[in-house]
């Protein structure tokens, strides 16, 4: 049978184990649904309008001082925001891979994906407490001048949000160690798992604009 | 019996994609001393940057089989802010 839609296979009733016997269902226009439920999608566009402000404030104050902008960049390591971005986005795939799993092939996937997520999360941590501590010694501080002002307070806004999500994350873990049996719910592990997607694609923006830019 | 989940082939292709486009960026800006256009560099970063906001959105969200609404919107969110902050840099 031919699809030109997204196929979706649906474990047989009662199977919470690597499912046997799938069945291939049609999903057509009609039966297409709100990843998670409608009211987070209302909480991630005013996180997601709130960081479209912090952004375009960034780039209009830099435009007023734009030697002071870039010159302090110089201080910032490329190297380790970058590390920090292929973090997050690997996270982001192994989420999406927790949330296949729990649907397709069992809470041992779930498991393990979300293991690994939260393994790039705290490996994000240790790199910005290590930058931190670098500008730090360095005497950057946020009160030095405006870049570091902005430098400090978006990935410190930023670096809150990841925590936030790691919660979410050690939350579906821990409820999925204690009850491999049951359910978590895939409207709330698609809730939480579209939370920490956003953390990533924060980052995805945050990271070109206070360590590229020219 | 191994099962190929079509979604999770889909994202791991737009993981690919992302790393890409962050080496991309990487590439663009160490050739900066050689760009036509310090603006234009500057705008084509910007584009990579929110395109794989959208491909975040669209594939590790779910937004390709979300109502065409949610989708809609998100699209709009990031073309406003791809817009938005590379106006401002512009214009500066």
């Amino acid at each position: 049978m031919k699809l030109n839609t997204e196929e979706v296979y649906e474990s047989p009733p009662g199977s919470a184990t690597p499912l046997h016997g799938a069945v291939s269902i049609e999903r057509n226009a009609t039966s297409r649904r709100v990843p998670g439920e409608p009211g987070l999608w209302v909480f991630l566009f005013l996180d997601l309008s709130a960081f479209s402000l912090l952004f375009a404030a960034y780039v209009y104050y830099r435009g007023q001082q734009p030697d002071l902008f870039e010159k302090s960049q110089q201080a910032l390591n490329p190297v380790l925001g970058s590390v920090n971005m292929f973090l997050l986005i690997t996270s982001s795939l192994l989420v999406a891979a927790g949330v296949a799993g729990i649907k397709f092939y069992g809470r041992n996937m779930e498991r393990a994906m979300i293991g690994g997520a939260l393994a790039c999360g705290t490996g994000f941590s240790i790199i910005k407490i290590i930058e931190y501590g670098q500008k730090s010694s360095q005497g950057l501080t946020p009160l030095t001048n405006d870049f570091f002002m902005h430098y400090y307070v978006l990935t410190g806004i930023h670096w809150i949000h990841l925590m936030i999500g790691m919660g979410i994350l050690i939350f579906f873990y821990l409820r999925v160690r204690a009850s491999p049996k049951t359910s978590i719910g895939r409207t709330f592990l698609e809730g939480g798992a579209c939370y920490w997607h956003m953390v990533d694609l924060v980052w995805i923006v945050l990271f070109p604009l206070l360590y590229l830019l020219k | 019996m191994v099962i190929v989940v079509p979604q999770l082939k889909k994202q791991a292709i737009a993981w690919v994609v992302l790393i890409v486009g962050g080496v991309a960026s990487w590439i663009l800006v160490k050739n900066e001393n050689t760009a036509a256009s310090l603006h234009l560099l500057v705008a084509v970063l910007l584009f990579i940057a929110f395109a794989k906001v959208y491909l975040v959105g669209r594939y590790f969200m779910h937004l390709n089989t979300a109502p065409a609404g949610l989708h809609i919107a998100f699209t709009a969110y990031v073309i406003g802010t791809y817009a938005a902050v590379t106006g401002i840099y512009l214009s500066a």
